[in-house]
């Protein structure tokens, strides 16, 4: 008895409610450590580990099979995924997008989408990448661009983040041009998109990617951007860069170097 | 008591140790909060060697080493080895060799402590925790001192009941 009275007191003087709860350590394990209770032979383990073999089956199936077409859904909220060429696609809920393995290669990377889907484009000039939406066309070699389709999917947007995209209606050869911070709406049933020049919603710091451009190409895209003229006396360089800012001291400064080059600077009247 | 992950799983481990062992290296850290952090990484780790195949013989002797070990470590970690709490006449009367099949009972005892009807678990540790007089339980709960007395003595009983089991299951 006085064994156990002194292992009472030492509980005693430790006791509170709810400490060393079993259950509570017990779900904080499960919480933590998925892949251990899925090892364990519980009996609907075998049943969950069928379900997921099914899944993967399927899954391999629909990514292997060249014809039929992988489709992508956003249910209740967003989701992101990769495409094969690593292009990130995010869908906005009740979107999809689908492609068609044989039709995204390396010639051409075609996809069909509904809904509104944000795409992050990975840069391939030999493979365009097509979004079709059910009135639109987007072509694009590698930017980042969003495609919305509205009221009922009566009107068609695309805005672009960076880069450049074609915009036409569906089947059209015809379209506008959009780049950086523009947007454009089409009307369904129009011969091609409006550029809305009210909504530019640039992001706060530029990118810009000039792959083996000519050096009169960059300045003139410089130029328009920073509102001066740029002029460089030099010709013939190329240049192959990517800026991330808005500080156009910087910019010429890096061309300058790497070229080794003199750029001069005039304000636009 | 030879166990692999097949015949039992993460659940019956948790129930049949984790209380046990909490107490056990309570033992050694006098830190409710620390010894429950040993024990979950104790088990969390164990569980992990056992998911990948590794055999154990004896899972209570290896579980009960595991977290010796590692209460050792972060006494020494912390340096707390020269205690700077103020030991009790009845903790300082434990020795090391018993904590084990202390900690058996304790968990019994503590579990006793946590099915108590939540009133009788009030008066209870008011009188044996806190040291209060019946007469200074009846007036602080307004209760009368009868009650006091039949509550205490009620979960006196159901606490022998805990440890007399305990005995049987570990001893008899």
């Amino acid at each position: 008895m006085d064994r156990e009275n002194k292992y009472l007191q030492f509980v005693l003087k430790y006791y509170a409610p709810g400490r060393f709860d079993t259950r509570k350590a017990l779900a904080s394990y499960k919480s933590s450590h998925p892949a251990v209770r899925l090892s364990l032979w519980r009996p609907y383990a075998a049943g969950v580990a069928a379900m997921i073999a099914v899944c993967l089956l399927v899954g391999y199936y629909l990514m292997r099979g060249n014809d039929n077409p992988v489709v992508l859904y956003a249910s209740d909220s967003t989701a992101t995924y990769i495409l094969p060429d690593s292009s990130e696609v995010t869908l906005y809920p009740h979107s999809s997008l689908s492609y068609v393995p044989s039709d995204f290669n390396d010639d051409a990377r075609d996809v069909d989408m509904r809904g509104r889907v944000e795409f992050n484009v990975r840069r391939n000039p030999q493979a365009p990448f097509t979004v079709t939406a059910t009135y639109a066309s987007v072509r694009v070699l590698g930017t980042q661009f969003t495609v919305a389709e509205l009221d009922g999917d009566s009107i068609t947007e695309v805005s672009v983040t960076s880069g450049k995209v074609l915009f036409t209606a569906k089947g059209s050869a015809e379209g506008v041009v959009l780049t950086r911070g523009m947007e454009a709406g089409l009307q369904a049933g129009a011969s091609r998109p409006v550029v809305r020049e009210d909504e530019v919603a640039a992001p706060q710091v530029r990118r810009f990617v000039f792959d083996n451009a000519p050096l009169a190409d960059v300045l003139k895209e410089l130029s328009a951007h920073f509102k001066v003229e740029l002029s460089c006396p030099t010709k013939g360089k190329t240049l192959t860069a990517e800026f991330e800012s808005d500080d156009l001291d910087e910019i010429i400064m890096l061309i300058e170097k790497s070229l080794n080059v003199k750029i001069e600077r005039k304000v636009k009247k | 008591m030879a166990l692999t992950l097949q015949r039992t799983d993460v659940d019956e481990i948790f129930r049949r140790y984790y209380r046990p062992l909490c107490l056990y290296a309570l033992h050694y850290l006098r830190s409710p909060e620390n010894a429950e952090d040993v024990v979950q990484d104790c088990l969390a780790d164990f569980l992990e060697g056992m998911g990948e195949g590794r055999e154990v013989a004896d899972v209570k002797a290896y579980l009960y080493m595991m977290v010796r070990n590692r209460c050792l470590d972060a006494l020494k970690r912390d340096s707390r080895i020269d205690h700077d709490h103020t030991a009790d006449e009845f903790e300082e009367s434990i020795a090391e060799e018993d904590y084990e099949e202390a900690s058996f009972i304790e968990a019994r005892m503590w579990t006793a402590i946590d099915s108590l009807p939540e009133k009788c678990r009030e008066v209870f540790l008011m009188s044996k925790r806190d040291g209060l007089k019946y007469e200074e339980i009846a007036e602080e709960l307004d209760i009368s001192v009868n009650t006091v007395k039949n509550q205490v003595s009620k979960a006196l009983k159901t606490l022998k009941g805990a440890c007399h089991k305990v005995y049987m299951f570990f001893f008899g």
